[in-house]
């Protein structure tokens, strides 16, 4: 019975302590994916514009965005790791590349296309009037956003401190296995809840363009 | 049976497509993947660049490549399967 009790306050001890840095750690991955989106939209929409208003454009950039769409983001993630220099310079500035840099720039691979081909489609519907389907950009960005987050896990391979690199760096810590358990069921939780939650807000953001 | 596998064509080229894309993560848990021989290489050599766009060519050649077999199959599946016109 006391071996029990003690159990559970070792565990309840563990997770008190784990929830803080999985929250950090999550935190990093929202501030990946905001980043993401917001390079996403900016390269994202005139590469959108480009193709509706310039029809001589889309040869090219509809090899481009193939091109973004075929590198898988993990790859892209090591390719920049090994290829960027340490540290670059911006307005004369000197700036460090870290993780989460190479992470952001990896993940547009993704968002760029992404984003330009939603964008593309909602814009020509707006043009033809349809705004109830155009708003379905919105929706669409939403679930794009998620899938940058879920693969901001890719990260833990180069050293971020998102969530799934902490909650692997604070597993390994721990002797028993049912301990790690515990740790990976709170992450799991944290993700499910998020996305869950995510799911609704996109599934309100349709009802609400219909 | 053909109809079925008609409609659900996109949902399989998306899962196929996306696994492609995702095989590279297996070197995370130290699966011998190209992706982990590639690294283990780039620590002998002094020009890493060779390597790494090797392997960046590499990936987006397979999923590319892989898309253009999954767009044969649907042609092919089409013809067999797909509405008569």
């Amino acid at each position: 019975m006391a071996c029990s009790t003690l159990g559970a306050a070792i565990v309840t001890a563990i997770v008190v302590d784990f929830i803080p840095v999985l929250l950090r750690g999550f935190l990093v991955d929202l501030w990946i994916a905001v980043a993401t989106a917001g390079i996403g939209l900016a390269v994202g929409l005139p590469i959108a514009l480009l193709l509706l208003k310039m029809a001589w454009t889309r040869p090219p950039l509809r090899i481009v965005i193939r091109l973004l769409q075929a590198a898988p983001v993990y790859v892209v993630m090591f390719f920049l790791v090994s290829m960027l220099p340490d540290e670059v310079v911006i307005l004369g500035r000197p700036m460090m590349i870290g993780g989460v840099t190479v992470m952001i720039l990896a993940q547009c691979t993704f968002m760029i296309p992404y984003v330009a081909e939603a964008g593309f489609d909602a814009l020509g519907r707006l043009a033809a009037g349809e705004r109830d389907q155009a708003l379905l950009f919105l929706p669409n960005l939403l679930r794009g956003f998620n899938v940058v987050i879920m693969s901001s896990g890719f990260g833990a391979a180069i050293g971020v401190a998102e969530a799934v690199g902490v909650t692997a760096r604070e597993a390994e810590m721990l002797e028993h296995m049912s301990e790690r358990v515990v740790l990976f069921l709170i992450a799991i939780a944290l993700f499910v809840s998020f996305f869950s939650a995510a799911n609704l807000l996109v599934q309100r953001l349709v009802r609400l363009s219909r | 049976m053909g109809n079925a596998v008609v409609v659900a064509w996109t949902q399989v080229t998306a899962l196929v497509v996306n696994a492609t894309k995702g095989k590279p993560a297996a070197d995370m848990i130290g699966v011998p993947e190209f992706v982990s021989v590639m690294s283990d290489l780039a620590a002998y050599v002094w020009d890493k660049t060779p390597l790494f766009v090797t392997l960046l060519v590499f990936y987006s050649g397979l999923v590319l490549g892989v898309i253009g077999l999954l767009a044969l199959a649907e042609r092919w599946l089409a013809r067999r399967w797909g509405p008569q016109s």
